[in-house]
């Protein structure tokens, strides 16, 4: 059956994307257009390219990764065919892009998953605290193991940082499903109602609790999408427990 | 289902101790695996083969400390004995303040080697089993 979400929980073309942003207390919703290389949504990354000083990939035992200090990016070192890419910044970072209508849905998933990481987003930002202190990858609240799933915005790189609780020194590996949506933002609000209502959208609310220029630039600027009042958003449940990746319901 | 681990060792001298581990997903040789916090540790398979041999799952709840003998295995004769568990583990590690571990000892009588196959499972807390 043909319905919002594929197997992945990627959206279906022609279906709807809501996007809520916490902090901003607004969300927008897009329709997606068009899914680029649909069919082919795995891209399996291989180790994390940093070398903490056990080898590349290689997370040594009870320490941070890849230290107490850096962020590791999933650059685009490991992966066969994008040797030749010419742009820095996907370099950097696979994911990163700088177009108004497009939307990477990312869902990736790190190995060994006793691993414990934290998500920066943009790059250098953590988002997640408890009580007004902020997560580290070694903390006991605010952290993901195995699987993460995010919205990649244009011109907002994401980083991360990993802490190996075991005495072990464990070679990791990544394996991403990622959807590259062409999408276009619904302005209006009668129609944003109408859709919601009949249950056209997903919708997944980032984990982003700290106001940030360049997240609103991204929005404002260049993506130019209309955001409406969370209100908008009626019987939305709040998942209970589990890790603060996201929350998401089909409505 | 979490992160299986397979696990090698072998000893060779007679009498008793801790066995070093090896295994495909780690690059270091350790005498005890440090269950981390809010996981789960469950004992699938143990495979012991060659000399005689007493294996013995020891746990740890004080970092390493001191441990306590949670399963025996005993391979009476030279050969090969493997215990296996398809649906349900026999022994299941719950960590809750970070300072569980794991070890296998060996008791033996013989300098032959005997060599011990072993599978775990490390999985997240709030996961069944």
């Amino acid at each position: 059956m043909y319905g919002v979400t594929d197997k992945y929980g990627f959206v279906n073309e022609g279906y709807y994307l809501a996007v809520v942003i916490p902090y901003r207390e607004q969300f927008f919703l897009t329709q997606i257009r068009k899914r680029l290389n649909r069919g082919y949504e795995v891209l399996r990354y291989g180790t994390i390219q940093y070398d903490a000083g056990a080898g590349t990939g290689i997370v040594p035992a009870a320490s941070f990764f890849p230290s107490a200090t850096e962020q590791w990016f999933l650059k685009y070192d490991p992966v066969q065919g994008l040797e030749n890419v010419p742009d820095v910044s996907v370099k950097k970072d696979i994911f990163y892009h700088e177009e108004k209508r497009k939307l990477f849905h990312v869902k990736m998933r790190v190995e060994p998953e006793f691993l414990k990481h934290i998500f920066f987003y943009p790059d250098g930002q953590p988002q997640v605290s408890f009580r007004g202190q902020t997560a580290l990858p070694s903390s006991d609240f605010g952290t993901f193991s195995g699987w993460f799933e995010f919205i990649r915005l244009p011109k907002i790189y994401q980083s991360f940082r990993t802490f190996n609780e075991t005495n072990l020194n464990v070679r990791t590996n990544v394996t991403i499903f990622y959807a590259e949506y062409e999408h276009k933002p619904i302005a209006d609000e009668s129609q944003v109602l109408q859709i919601l209502k009949k249950r056209w959208a997903r919708i997944i609310t980032l984990p982003l609790y700290v106001r940030d220029d360049d997240i609103d630039r991204s929005l404002e600027d260049i993506m130019e999408v209309p955001m409406f009042d969370i209100d908008l958003i009626k019987g939305e449940r709040l998942t209970p427990g589990g890790i603060p990746r996201f929350r998401e319901e089909v409505i | 289902m979490g992160d299986l681990i397979n696990l090698y060792g072998e000893v060779s001298a007679s009498g008793t101790g801790t066995l070093s581990l090896k295994s495909d997903l780690f690059t270091n040789e350790v005498t005890y695996i440090a269950i981390p916090k809010g996981f789960k540790c469950k004992i699938w398979k143990v495979d012991v083969s060659g000399a005689p041999a007493l294996i013995t799952a020891l746990v740890s709840k004080d970092g390493g400390s001191s441990y306590v003998t949670l399963k025996p295995l005993t391979l009476a004769s030279a050969g090969q004995l493997s215990e296996e568990e398809r649906s349900r583990p026999k022994v299941v590690l719950a960590e809750i303040r970070g300072q569980t571990a794991l070890a296998f000892g060996y008791s033996k009588t013989t300098s032959d080697t005997t060599m011990v196959a072993i599978t775990i499972e490390i999985c997240r807390e709030e996961e069944d089993g």
